[in-house]
Protein backbone atom coordinates (compact mmCIF):
# COMPACT_ATOMS: atom_id res chain seq x y z
CA UNK A 1 0.00 0.00 0.00
CA UNK A 2 1.04 3.30 -0.67
CA UNK A 3 -0.88 4.99 2.38
CA UNK A 4 1.14 6.68 5.17
CA UNK A 5 1.63 10.05 4.01
CA UNK A 6 1.40 12.15 6.90
CA UNK A 7 3.68 15.34 5.98
CA UNK A 8 0.28 16.78 4.12
CA UNK A 9 2.59 16.97 0.36
CA UNK A 10 0.48 15.73 -1.88
CA UNK A 11 3.13 15.20 -4.79
CA UNK A 12 0.49 14.31 -7.96
CA UNK A 13 2.03 13.12 -10.76
CA UNK A 14 1.44 14.71 -14.02
CA UNK A 15 -2.67 15.28 -13.92
CA UNK A 16 -2.90 12.27 -11.24
CA UNK A 17 -5.62 13.06 -8.78
CA UNK A 18 -4.68 11.78 -5.06
CA UNK A 19 -6.64 8.44 -4.72
CA UNK A 20 -9.10 8.57 -1.64
CA UNK A 21 -7.00 6.74 0.72
CA UNK A 22 -4.00 9.43 0.56
CA UNK A 23 -6.72 12.29 1.20
CA UNK A 24 -6.66 12.76 4.49
CA UNK A 25 -10.87 13.31 6.46
CA UNK A 26 -9.12 16.40 7.76
CA UNK A 27 -8.76 17.97 4.08
CA UNK A 28 -12.17 17.07 3.63
CA UNK A 29 -13.55 18.76 6.41
CA UNK A 30 -11.54 22.10 6.26
CA UNK A 31 -14.88 24.37 7.77
CA UNK A 32 -13.00 23.77 11.51
CA UNK A 33 -10.00 25.23 10.00
CA UNK A 34 -11.70 27.79 8.14
CA UNK A 35 -13.44 28.46 11.34
CA UNK A 36 -10.49 28.54 13.44
CA UNK A 37 -8.63 30.76 11.15
CA UNK A 38 -11.56 33.71 10.30
CA UNK A 39 -10.36 35.87 12.98
CA UNK A 40 -7.14 37.52 13.24
CA UNK A 41 -6.15 37.46 16.61
CA UNK A 42 -7.05 33.08 16.39
CA UNK A 43 -4.46 33.34 13.50
CA UNK A 44 -2.02 35.40 15.71
CA UNK A 45 -2.47 32.57 18.44
CA UNK A 46 -1.82 29.69 16.38
CA UNK A 47 1.46 31.79 14.74
CA UNK A 48 2.32 31.65 18.24
CA UNK A 49 1.62 27.99 18.42
CA UNK A 50 3.92 28.33 15.17
CA UNK A 51 6.93 29.66 17.59
CA UNK A 52 6.53 27.73 20.83
CA UNK A 53 4.36 24.69 22.07
CA UNK A 54 3.28 26.22 25.31
CA UNK A 55 2.14 29.51 26.24
CA UNK A 56 1.50 30.78 29.09
CA UNK A 57 -2.15 33.45 29.02
CA UNK A 58 0.02 35.95 30.28
CA UNK A 59 2.60 35.81 27.69
CA UNK A 60 0.49 34.97 25.05
CA UNK A 61 -1.56 38.19 25.63
CA UNK A 62 1.51 39.92 25.54
CA UNK A 63 2.89 38.99 22.48
CA UNK A 64 -0.25 39.24 20.49
CA UNK A 65 -0.81 42.69 21.54
CA UNK A 66 2.74 43.56 20.58
CA UNK A 67 1.90 42.21 17.16
CA UNK A 68 -1.47 43.65 16.86
CA UNK A 69 0.32 46.64 18.08
CA UNK A 70 2.08 48.56 14.55
CA UNK A 71 1.62 52.04 14.63
CA UNK A 72 3.94 53.41 16.73
CA UNK A 73 7.49 51.84 18.18
CA UNK A 74 6.30 52.13 22.08
CA UNK A 75 4.60 48.83 23.47
CA UNK A 76 1.25 48.53 23.96
CA UNK A 77 -0.34 50.07 26.60
CA UNK A 78 -1.30 47.66 29.65
CA UNK A 79 -4.71 48.26 29.05
CA UNK A 80 -4.41 46.81 25.36
CA UNK A 81 -2.57 43.81 27.08
CA UNK A 82 -5.34 43.45 29.24
CA UNK A 83 -8.16 43.69 26.46
CA UNK A 84 -5.62 40.69 24.37
CA UNK A 85 -5.68 38.94 27.48
CA UNK A 86 -9.49 38.81 28.12
CA UNK A 87 -10.79 38.44 24.43
CA UNK A 88 -8.26 35.56 24.76
CA UNK A 89 -9.85 34.05 27.93
CA UNK A 90 -13.07 34.60 27.40
CA UNK A 91 -13.61 33.94 23.93
CA UNK A 92 -10.36 33.21 21.53
CA UNK A 93 -9.04 30.18 23.73
CA UNK A 94 -12.60 28.40 24.94
CA UNK A 95 -13.54 28.23 21.18
CA UNK A 96 -9.68 26.85 20.22
CA UNK A 97 -10.06 24.12 22.67
CA UNK A 98 -13.69 23.27 21.73
CA UNK A 99 -12.33 22.71 18.28
CA UNK A 100 -9.55 20.45 19.95
CA UNK A 101 -6.76 22.85 18.23
CA UNK A 102 -5.75 23.99 22.13
CA UNK A 103 -5.65 22.54 25.05
CA UNK A 104 -5.96 25.18 28.25
CA UNK A 105 -4.85 24.23 31.69
CA UNK A 106 -6.83 26.05 33.98
CA UNK A 107 -4.87 25.70 36.80
CA UNK A 108 -1.91 27.19 35.32
CA UNK A 109 -3.30 29.54 32.54
CA UNK A 110 -1.15 27.80 30.19
CA UNK A 111 -2.25 26.91 26.43
CA UNK A 112 -0.44 23.81 24.20
CA UNK A 113 -1.65 22.25 21.16
CA UNK A 114 -4.69 19.88 21.01
CA UNK A 115 -5.34 17.30 18.53
CA UNK A 116 -6.09 19.18 15.79
CA UNK A 117 -3.59 22.01 15.58
CA UNK A 118 -1.05 20.17 13.68
CA UNK A 119 -3.62 20.44 10.67
CA UNK A 120 -4.30 23.90 11.36
CA UNK A 121 -0.63 25.19 11.85
CA UNK A 122 -0.44 22.65 8.63
CA UNK A 123 -2.60 25.16 6.57
CA UNK A 124 -1.52 28.81 8.57
CA UNK A 125 1.84 27.84 6.81
CA UNK A 126 0.49 27.56 3.43
CA UNK A 127 -1.52 30.20 3.56
CA UNK A 128 1.33 32.54 5.24
CA UNK A 129 3.74 30.82 2.43
CA UNK A 130 1.86 32.17 -0.41
CA UNK A 131 0.84 35.28 0.99
CA UNK A 132 4.33 36.22 2.49
CA UNK A 133 3.34 36.56 5.68
CA UNK A 134 1.55 39.65 5.84
CA UNK A 135 -0.85 38.59 8.14
CA UNK A 136 -2.83 42.07 8.59
CA UNK A 137 -2.65 43.21 4.96
CA UNK A 138 -5.64 43.84 3.67
CA UNK A 139 -7.98 40.86 3.29
CA UNK A 140 -6.73 37.55 2.93
CA UNK A 141 -6.83 36.31 -0.14
CA UNK A 142 -8.01 32.69 0.20
CA UNK A 143 -5.94 31.11 -2.34
CA UNK A 144 -4.24 27.75 -2.65
CA UNK A 145 -0.88 27.81 -1.01
CA UNK A 146 1.40 29.00 -4.24
CA UNK A 147 3.85 26.19 -4.67
CA UNK A 148 6.00 26.49 -7.47
CA UNK B 1 -24.22 59.26 52.54
CA UNK B 2 -22.50 56.17 51.20
CA UNK B 3 -22.82 57.03 47.51
CA UNK B 4 -19.70 58.38 46.35
CA UNK B 5 -19.94 57.94 42.64
CA UNK B 6 -20.06 61.00 40.14
CA UNK B 7 -22.19 58.81 37.60
CA UNK B 8 -26.11 60.09 37.78
CA UNK B 9 -27.24 58.58 40.91
CA UNK B 10 -30.34 56.66 39.37
CA UNK B 11 -33.76 56.92 40.98
CA UNK B 12 -33.83 53.93 43.62
CA UNK B 13 -37.24 52.43 43.16
CA UNK B 14 -38.53 50.65 46.32
CA UNK B 15 -41.16 48.68 44.30
CA UNK B 16 -40.24 45.18 45.01
CA UNK B 17 -43.83 43.23 43.82
CA UNK B 18 -43.19 44.59 40.30
CA UNK B 19 -42.60 41.57 38.03
CA UNK B 20 -40.12 43.60 35.93
CA UNK B 21 -38.69 46.60 37.87
CA UNK B 22 -37.00 49.29 36.37
CA UNK B 23 -33.32 48.66 37.69
CA UNK B 24 -30.12 50.67 37.66
CA UNK B 25 -27.16 49.01 36.26
CA UNK B 26 -24.04 48.72 38.49
CA UNK B 27 -21.90 49.54 35.40
CA UNK B 28 -22.31 50.65 32.01
CA UNK B 29 -20.22 50.53 28.95
CA UNK B 30 -20.62 51.83 25.28
CA UNK B 31 -19.80 49.32 22.77
CA UNK B 32 -18.34 50.66 19.32
CA UNK B 33 -18.77 48.15 16.53
CA UNK B 34 -17.18 50.06 14.20
CA UNK B 35 -14.03 49.82 16.16
CA UNK B 36 -11.50 46.98 16.44
CA UNK B 37 -12.20 46.27 19.88
CA UNK B 38 -14.46 43.21 20.13
CA UNK B 39 -17.99 42.80 21.85
CA UNK B 40 -16.52 40.22 24.45
CA UNK B 41 -13.79 42.43 25.91
CA UNK B 42 -15.97 45.43 26.74
CA UNK B 43 -18.38 43.33 28.04
CA UNK B 44 -15.97 41.17 30.08
CA UNK B 45 -14.54 45.19 30.72
CA UNK B 46 -18.18 46.54 32.32
CA UNK B 47 -18.52 43.19 34.70
CA UNK B 48 -15.21 44.17 35.83
CA UNK B 49 -16.64 47.39 36.33
CA UNK B 50 -19.68 46.40 37.96
CA UNK B 51 -16.93 43.71 40.11
CA UNK B 52 -14.70 46.78 40.74
CA UNK B 53 -11.48 45.08 39.83
CA UNK B 54 -9.23 44.54 37.18
CA UNK B 55 -10.51 42.79 33.43
CA UNK B 56 -8.06 39.90 34.18
CA UNK B 57 -10.00 39.17 37.42
CA UNK B 58 -13.08 38.38 35.89
CA UNK B 59 -11.87 34.80 35.57
CA UNK B 60 -14.73 32.29 37.25
CA UNK B 61 -16.07 31.68 33.74
CA UNK B 62 -15.48 31.99 30.31
CA UNK B 63 -17.74 34.19 28.81
CA UNK B 64 -18.13 31.71 25.64
CA UNK B 65 -19.13 28.98 27.51
CA UNK B 66 -22.35 31.17 28.74
CA UNK B 67 -23.29 33.26 25.80
CA UNK B 68 -22.41 32.50 22.34
CA UNK B 69 -21.27 36.67 21.52
CA UNK B 70 -20.98 35.96 17.62
CA UNK B 71 -24.80 35.65 17.47
CA UNK B 72 -25.33 38.71 19.75
CA UNK B 73 -23.01 40.78 17.80
CA UNK B 74 -24.66 39.57 14.24
CA UNK B 75 -28.39 39.74 15.89
CA UNK B 76 -27.49 44.10 16.88
CA UNK B 77 -25.05 45.34 15.17
CA UNK B 78 -24.75 43.70 12.10
CA UNK B 79 -24.28 45.87 8.87
CA UNK B 80 -25.60 44.06 6.75
CA UNK B 81 -28.77 44.93 4.87
CA UNK B 82 -31.52 43.26 6.34
CA UNK B 83 -35.02 43.11 5.53
CA UNK B 84 -37.23 40.25 7.40
CA UNK B 85 -34.62 39.76 9.70
CA UNK B 86 -35.72 39.38 13.22
CA UNK B 87 -33.93 42.49 14.52
CA UNK B 88 -33.85 42.52 18.53
CA UNK B 89 -33.51 45.74 20.37
CA UNK B 90 -31.54 44.11 22.90
CA UNK B 91 -30.04 40.69 24.29
CA UNK B 92 -29.93 39.56 27.94
CA UNK B 93 -28.06 36.84 29.53
CA UNK B 94 -26.88 35.69 32.82
CA UNK B 95 -23.20 35.60 33.66
CA UNK B 96 -22.01 34.27 36.71
CA UNK B 97 -23.99 36.42 39.29
CA UNK B 98 -24.68 39.34 36.78
CA UNK B 99 -27.32 40.04 34.70
CA UNK B 100 -25.80 41.43 31.11
CA UNK B 101 -28.18 43.41 29.00
CA UNK B 102 -26.67 44.75 25.68
CA UNK B 103 -28.71 47.01 23.49
CA UNK B 104 -28.89 47.64 19.84
CA UNK B 105 -27.70 51.17 20.70
CA UNK B 106 -24.38 50.33 21.95
CA UNK B 107 -24.67 50.46 25.64
CA UNK B 108 -23.83 46.99 27.57
CA UNK B 109 -25.92 47.16 31.25
CA UNK B 110 -24.93 45.55 34.02
CA UNK B 111 -27.44 44.45 36.28
CA UNK B 112 -27.00 43.11 39.57
CA UNK B 113 -29.64 40.08 40.61
CA UNK B 114 -32.40 41.54 41.90
CA UNK B 115 -33.24 39.48 44.84
CA UNK B 116 -32.39 39.60 48.47
CA UNK B 117 -29.04 40.84 48.36
CA UNK B 118 -29.68 44.21 49.89
CA UNK B 119 -32.94 44.36 51.18
CA UNK B 120 -33.72 48.30 51.74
Amino acid sequence: MTGDRDDGEVTAAAGELPDQAVLSPAVIELDHIYEVLSHPRRRYLCYALLEDAVWSLEDLAEAIAAWEHTDGPEAPTDQRRSAVYVSLYHAHVPKLVEEDVLLFDESTETVAPGENAHQVLLALRGISTGLDLREGAGPSSETDAARE
Amino acid sequence: MRRGSDEDPPDAPDVSDDPDPPRSPVAQRHYNPTEPAELTTAIVFTVADAMDVDPRAVSTQPLYECVDVEAVETALFSTEPVSSRCEPDAIEFGYTAFRIRVQRDGWILVFEPADESSPE
